[in-house]
């Protein structure tokens, strides 16, 4: 595997989804994502015309701890099921084609913004229905990794799974994350019916067209759990910036009838701030290691989970 | 025998290259967003000091050495632990209590932590500035 990585990687979707062989392939890393590469694949005929377009997502290493195995399992579920998330059309998982595992999804159009947090009322109302539209599916036929045997034993199952993330990551224990682990243990808030929960959602990882959210990507942290973790996700990470909290509550109540007391709230967010500081972390060894030497890993891997880690701490501490 | 530049100088000639040839050059995307990465890292690694971990560390075992009467201390550490796994089973431990031991071991490493990791975020704008794509402020001195 001498050639650049887009480059075995446009060989071999080009051939895998059988398109002509005279096609002129590019392959274009989009700029965004970090646990996984995304590349826009394409291929030209006559006069440079775009006869196919196709969007790959390869892993790095192991970033976060997370499968494409289980993401395209849980992605074909929900696409048979009717959801807004687009359809695989190639994989392989097992790394033997470009080095990494990866699959190849269609291409959905959508609308483009320079700054992709920034969504109008409509689309966000659309996001909020249609993140609200998850949480009522029914999961067992979506093959997750992790399925608890109780509800109330979701919270906790995620839990230990990135607090073993972590430490597995690290040569010495981290205090601040060991007792955020206790205390979200001790007040994880009772569940009485276990939803799909996408683990990363809100702007930036939708696709809209003409105010209406057309797709939902980014699975990687999808799971069964409580849906307040992705509204408190959205609240207080991806959607941050592109309204303010008041705005967001009252969408949520008015378009999902989502409706949380504060102290839920915060127990939410600082079970984010967990996860985050959490899966950041594990990208440390992936960087040392040459394992990925790409220098966003550095910077998630040290930088960023100190940020989350100290976030964390406030709410613990508070 | 021939000089021969050291790291450092090395360091800074990548560093300053890259910020003043190759990102103004790139369209925004991947690569100028590695290339802002690149130049945070290079310059964090002419910038930084010792590795604070020894410190940081000595100065949590003198803080549980502060605590050593104390029954959450008592209960939750080995003498083959390290200082961080020691201070991470008193603080889980103590974690959702509100008792006065608690309270106490809450009261003595929380703020430490918390100060330890203040002092390793000391150089987070730049690191983050360059993960989002932008080039980290310049600081005046690059060896």
């Amino acid at each position: 595997m001498s050639e650049p990585l887009a480059e075995r990687l446009g060989i071999w979707v080009a051939a895998t989804l059988g398109w002509p062989p005279n096609a002129s392939i590019t392959t274009t890393r989009i700029g965004t994502g970090h646990s996984r590469a995304m590349y826009v694949v394409e291929a030209s005929g006559a006069a440079e015309r775009v006869v196919a377009r196709v969007v790959a997502r390869v892993e790095q290493g192991g970033v976060f701890g997370t499968t494409s195995a289980e993401e395209c399992r849980v992605m074909r579920g929900l696409h048979a099921a009717g959801f807004p998330v687009a359809e695989i059309v190639a994989q392989d998982l097992t790394g033997t084609a470009i080095g990494q595992p990866v699959f190849v999804m269609s291409f959905i159009e959508g609308d483009l913004h320079d700054d992709e947090r920034i969504l109008d009322h409509s689309t966000a109302a659309s996001f909020v229905a249609t993140l609200a539209h998850l949480h009522g599916l029914d999961s067992t036929a979506l093959g997750f990794d992790l399925v608890p045997v109780t509800p109330n034993e979701a919270t906790h199952l995620q839990i230990e799974r990135w607090h073993a993330l972590v430490n597995s990551s690290t040569e010495h224990r981290v205090p601040l994350i060991d007792e955020a682990a206790a205390w979200l243990h001790h007040f994880a808030p009772p569940l009485d019916r276990l939803a799909v929960v996408h683990g990363d959602a809100g702007p930036g990882n939708l696709v809209h067209r003409d105010g209406t959210v057309v797709a939902l990507t980014d699975w990687e942290f999808a799971h069964l759990g409580d849906p307040a973790e992705d509204w408190s996700f959205c609240l207080t990470m991806r959607g941050s910036r592109t309204m303010d909290r008041d705005q967001w509550l009252a969408m949520f109540r008015d378009h999902a009838g989502v409706q949380f007391d504060p102290a839920t709230w915060r127990y939410w967010e600082a079970f984010n701030l967990f996860k985050g500081a959490c899966a950041n972390r594990s990208c440390l060894p992936l960087f040392r290691s040459g394992a990925n030497r790409s220098p966003n890993l550095a910077i998630i891997g040290t930088t960023l989970h100190q940020v989350f880690l100290r976030r964390l701490a406030q709410i613990v501490h508070s | 025998m021939i000089e021969r530049p050291d790291d450092r100088e090395i360091l800074a000639s990548v560093a300053a290259t890259l910020r003043s040839e190759v990102y103004p050059e790139l369209q925004p995307g991947w690569a100028r967003s590695t290339v802002a990465q690149l130049v945070a890292l290079c310059e964090l690694a002419l910038q930084r000091g010792t590795d604070p971990e020894p410190q940081h560390r000595a100065e949590l075992a003198a803080a549980l050495d502060d605590l050593i009467a104390n029954p959450i201390v008592i209960e939750s550490i080995r003498p083959e632990m390290s200082s961080w796994e020691q201070t991470a089973a008193v603080l889980a431990t103590a974690a959702p209590r509100t008792d006065p031991a608690a309270i106490e071991v809450q009261r003595r490493l929380r703020p430490l932590l918390v100060r330890q990791l203040d002092d390793e975020l000391a150089t987070a704008a730049a690191m983050l500035a360059g993960f989002r794509g932008r080039l980290p402020p310049m600081n005046g001195s690059d060896v």
